[in-house]
């Protein structure tokens, strides 16, 4: 009964409504209707945006034989020089370098003599003085050079405005070439290496010369059929369609999940205060341990809840082209990933959330689960990047499954720390608020004390 | 059912609040009377397991205050400054209390029911409770305190802000719920003790200048109380030479209310004293002994 109270105090509250709202939006933007399009991807019809990039439907068995099978993750080392140094090139020449500390774009200009080393690195890499990069000819890299698109040579406007360009000659190899009309690199592999991390050094980090960068950008190649069959199957049978869609979805609903509860959580544990009603819960028989283990249980639930409904979306599609195709599917996949991944991301946040906000009475929290929000998002990579203290599980890719059996281990400790540090944590917010509780932890006077002024002066200052 | 308090002390660092505090209070409505800053806030919420005691003992009803789940389960606390989330209604707040207070379902519903008829709040049970007057808000107050049907009530400052007709209700409400409990009511207000509690303490800086029940208290004051008017110029004079209690305006002349240990000018009439004269006087005696 406790319980139902608490869900419908958090239900009807204004920050709730704003986290559905955001929730929503996150889930609209990213996820709804992918499953869909793949599905009628899979009967020819346009591909998602998710599988776009990397060639069709990832439930389309290939067929022997076609023009091509899409991309696949891999390192090309002719492709990822002739990728790097035209970013180079291009950011060279404009002196306008992008950076992306902590995964926000800045912008780097560099100095004169700061320019005068990326020359010096472009000319060792192309063999051109530097006349000659800057007056490249148009067709000097090919007119899609990974996430580079050079506009003029190949490029032709279609009747519906789109562009399309020819991309045949993409991967020859072109060493037998004039190296000053096509890129043809002047210096080994590893040398190539090494001259990009001296420019990664000279522009700032988050450039797009780390070896990372070059592999997220550059390190695709045109799938084999056999790669393309072997990556349906693991579709198929590896990941019983659900998961991979499942995995995507906890994906999204992750980056979203792993901030905005910690403000349900503090408005909430804050409310008792602001309402003074503190003194007439805490003069009830309740147990504190009864009454923070409901609270936390109805916040869980009231994150939970919504991102189960959510996932519906998803999975009655994909029941249904079961039933139409007879490919089996993982019917729980949703929940399972849910529990698994996103779970104890939510339940780590609703725990430091608690016990800052019950030990300081005040929404410092939020603060504190924002730089850990922020510096997660910045380190972990898109996908396959899980460590110990990852607080959100990133698998931002419908393939890769692959991935997610290596990490095997590692995700299942990750998700079990999440939960130990949960459980140490509502215990210790079980344990403060019960010495607050009886006036054994009564620290309210000194902060008046020793702090009362500033709170003062800021407020006198705000009604100024 | 009696609380006692032995030996009392209670201190934020060097600051003491309470100061050797020794009360046994009985069952009937009980009086903790004193001016702002006495200490009596702090007592209540040490009675009502909020603040812990720097040193001495309290028993209610033999259970140790130190025992916080058992003190819980028989007191009832009404806090000086309370509210309830501004949406709930009266009704769901006092389930909501009632659930926290680990009532069954069935004797939750019963029990608010029957409080709401007695508190006189059944026809404002669905109101929001931010929409409620300050009048009905403390009568709420009441009920959700006794939601558990406690032997021991504690009220601070129950009176604060209420106009004359609901200070009038809510004493009759205390008299009405003083059978067979303890109902201690603290407050800097002389006429709420007098309209309704047979036994006072009076709390000054945190010591206990009197024990005992109101005849008593009265007693103090009998006949050193007088009246004595003067012209309007002489005021301030006055003011400097002797404890003046009240003051009012007739005509053009002043009639002043004063204590005094002696008759000092013919003029001067002994008057009947009230709670108030016997209060105003302990505090000027003990102010006077602490050298103040």
């Amino acid at each position: 009964m406790l319980f139902i109270k608490e869900l419908k105090k958090i239900c009807f509250s204004i920050v709730y409504i704003l986290f559905i709202g955001l929730l929503l939006l996150s889930w609209h933007e990213n996820f709804y209707g992918v499953t869909s399009k793949e599905i009628q991807a899979s009967n020819g019809a346009e591909a998602s945006i998710t599988s776009q990039i990397t060639g069709g439907s990832i439930l389309a068995k290939p067929e022997q034989g076609a023009d091509n099978y899409g991309l696949i993750k891999k390192e090309v080392p002719d492709k990822i020089m002739c990728g790097g140094t035209d970013m180079l090139i291009i950011e060279y020449l404009n002196n306008s370098y992008a950076t992306y500390p902590f995964n926000y774009y800045k912008e780097v200009i560099l100095s004169t003599e700061e320019q005068k080393e990326i020359l010096s690195i472009i000319e060792e890499i192309t063999g051109l003085s530097e006349e000659q990069i800057k007056n490249l000819p148009d067709d000097y890299f090919p007119s899609v050079n990974g996430n580079i698109i050079h506009m003029g040579g190949d490029a032709a406007q279609n009747q519906d405005g789109s562009f399309s360009f020819s991309t045949e000659n993409s991967d020859t190899l072109q060493e037998e070439e004039d190296y000053t009309k096509h890129f043809v690199a002047q210096v080994s592999y590893e040398r190539f290496k090494e001259l990009m991390s001296q420019a990664e050094e000279i522009i700032g980090d988050g450039s797009y010369y780390s070896m990372d960068m070059l592999l997220e950008y550059y390190g695709q190649a045109e799938m084999t059929y056999d790669e393309a069959i072997n990556e349906y199957n693991k579709t198929i049978y590896d990941d019983k369609v659900s998961i991979a869609f499942a995995r995507l979805f906890c994906d999204y609903m992750t980056r979203v999940l792993g901030l905005y509860p910690i403000f349900i959580v503090v408005v909430f544990w804050l409310k008792d205060r602001r309402n003074k009603m503190n003194e007439l819960i805490n003069s009830k028989q309740i147990e504190t341990v009864k009454l923070i283990t409901v609270r936390t249980l109805a916040i869980l639930t009231a994150v939970i809840l919504p991102v189960i409904i959510l996932s519906f979306e998803s999975l009655i599609p994909l029941m249904e082209y079961s039933a139409e195709t007879g490919i089996a599917i993982d019917a729980f996949a949703f929940i399972k990933y849910i529990l698994w991944w996103l779970l104890p991301t939510v339940i780590v946040v609703t725990g430091l959330g608690t016990f800052l906000t019950i030990l300081t009475t005040t929404p410092i929290a939020i603060l504190v689960q924002f730089i850990w929000w922020f510096i997660d998002s910045a380190i972990t990579g898109l996908s396959g990047d899980t460590r110990l203290y990852t607080l959100m599980i990133r698998h931002n890719s419908l393939n890769g499954a692959e991935l997610i059996q290596r990490d095997f281990n590692i995700i299942w400790l990750n998700r079990g720390l999440m939960m130990f540090v949960s459980i140490v944590l509502i215990y210790l917010s079980i344990v403060i608020y019960n010495k607050k509780r009886g006036g054994k932890l009564d620290y309210a006077y000194f902060i008046q004390k020793h702090f009362g002024i500033f709170k003062e002066r800021l407020r006198t200052r705000f009604q100024k | 059912m009696e609380i006692k308090i032995e030996h009392l002390n209670k201190s934020y660092g060097k600051r003491t609040v309470l100061n050797d505090i020794c009360l046994h209070i009985p069952v009937g409505m009980y009086g903790l009377l004193g001016e702002n800053g006495a200490g009596k806030t702090t007592l209540m919420r040490i009675l009502s397991t909020m603040l812990e005691p720097t040193s001495g003992d309290i028993k209610m009803n033999g259970v140790d205050i130190k025992d916080k789940k058992n003190i819980r389960k028989i007191i009832g606390y009404l806090p000086q400054e309370f509210s309830v989330y501004p949406n709930m209604s009266v009704y769901s707040a006092l389930d909501y209390l009632g659930i926290l207070a680990e009532l069954p379902k069935k004797m939750r519903k019963e029990r608010i029911d029957y409080l709401l008829k007695q508190v006189n709040l059944e026809q404002e049970k669905n109101k929001r409770f931010k929409n409620l007057s300050g009048g009905m808000k403390r009568r709420f107050g009441i009920a959700q305190a006794l939601l558990n049907n406690p032997k021991v009530l504690i009220i601070d400052e129950p009176t604060v802000g209420l106009d004359p007709e609901e200070r009038l209700r809510f004493y009759n409400l205390l008299s009405e719920l003083a059978v067979n409990r303890i109902i201690l009511l603290s407050t800097h207000i002389a006429a709420d003790i007098e309209a309704t509690c047979s036994n006072v303490a009076v709390l000054c800086a945190g010591k206990v200048v009197f024990e005992g029940d109101t005849e008593a208290l009265l007693k103090i004051g009998n006949g050193k109380i007088y009246t004595v008017s003067f012209p309007q110029d002489e005021l301030e004079d006055f003011k400097n030479h002797y404890n003046i209690i009240s003051i009012h305006q007739n005509g053009k002349d002043i009639s002043c209310r004063l204590f005094s240990d002696e008759k000092q000018n013919k003029s001067w009439s002994v008057c009947e004293t009230t709670i108030e004269d016997s209060y105003m006087y302990l505090l000027s005696e003990h102010r006077a002994g602490e050298g103040k």
